[in-house]
């Protein structure tokens, strides 16, 4: 998985913002509360398996779930569902 | 009594012990030069054998070469010192004393570990990690995104709980 189509996916179905530093840093906001910070390495180098790992954590989902978000199928309903499933908003 | 000495009891007879022609004595047990170690490792005298054996053992180390086998585990922030010929170990722990601006009251440690062409610094605790081809760039990286996660913390407080436990957490440690 390529860094930024993590990050154009995280921007087109999470509406997450990124803020341009060292890496890209953004913050997923619900009902004006920030719940998670996710960090995506600049470029278009292949992401790692650590890495990806890592992302996915920052986002409170799985590996395969980021991959689905990537790709497609995986968008915002379903991200709220996981997150109300894991008690965290 | 000298008498009873003299001829002594059994006991305390003792007779010299001459080594039969062409072995060494060596502390009261005879050596044959001819004598096979592999004998002693219980193989025999035969060399049936003997070069799959010395395939087995470990290479001998030559005499003018020190080994040396650096532990970075406990290796303080200002002395991490990796030179590119000694391989990382799969997982190894530093101790980093200040970040990039802020120093620390308490030292945090980071885990380093290869990730495809390069290195992943995370830390224990807090969802951040830095990411580079080197490690030492990797550890600032996650010194900088703990710093920058302590900053956006204190700029405003709607955040979640799990934020708020880290973000007090940030405050025990670092020192402004």
């Amino acid at each position: 998985m390529r860094a930024n189509r993590i990050k154009r996916a995280c921007e087109n179905k999470l509406g997450i913002t990124f803020r341009e530093g060292g890496e890209f840093n953004g913050w997923f906001v619900y009902n004006g509360i920030k719940i998670a910070r996710v960090t995506i390495p600049k470029g278009r180098k292949e992401v790692p398996p650590g890495t990806l790992d890592s992302i996915a954590d920052q986002l409170k989902i799985t590996c395969e779930q980021l991959k689905y978000l990537e790709k497609c199928p995986f968008k915002l309903p379903h991200y709220i569902f996981e997150l109300t499933d894991k008690k965290l908003i | 009594m000298n008498q009873l000495l003299h001829e002594g009891t059994a006991s305390n007879l003792s007779l010299p012990i001459v080594p039969p022609p062409g072995i060494k004595q060596y502390s009261s047990v005879f050596l044959d030069p001819s004598y096979s170690p592999w004998q002693f490792y219980g193989f025999g005298n035969t060399t049936k054998g003997r070069e799959e054996i010395e395939k087995l053992m470990p290479p001998p180390i030559p005499e003018n070469r020190i080994v040396i086998k650096p532990n970075y585990s406990n290796c303080s922030d200002s002395t991490i010192y990796l030179p590119s010929f000694i391989p990382l170990q799969p997982k190894q722990i530093f101790k980093i004393d200040q970040l990039i601006k802020f120093r620390l009251k308490k030292p945090l440690y980071v885990t380093v570990e290869k990730d495809g062409p390069g290195f992943l610094a995370k830390c224990k605790g807090l969802p951040l990690y830095g990411y580079d081809e080197d490690l030492h760039i990797a550890v600032n990286k996650l010194k900088q995104e703990i710093e920058n996660l302590f900053i956006e913390l204190e700029e405003d407080q709607n955040y979640s709980s799990e934020w708020k436990v880290m973000h007090s957490f940030l405050r025990r440690i670092i020192n402004r």
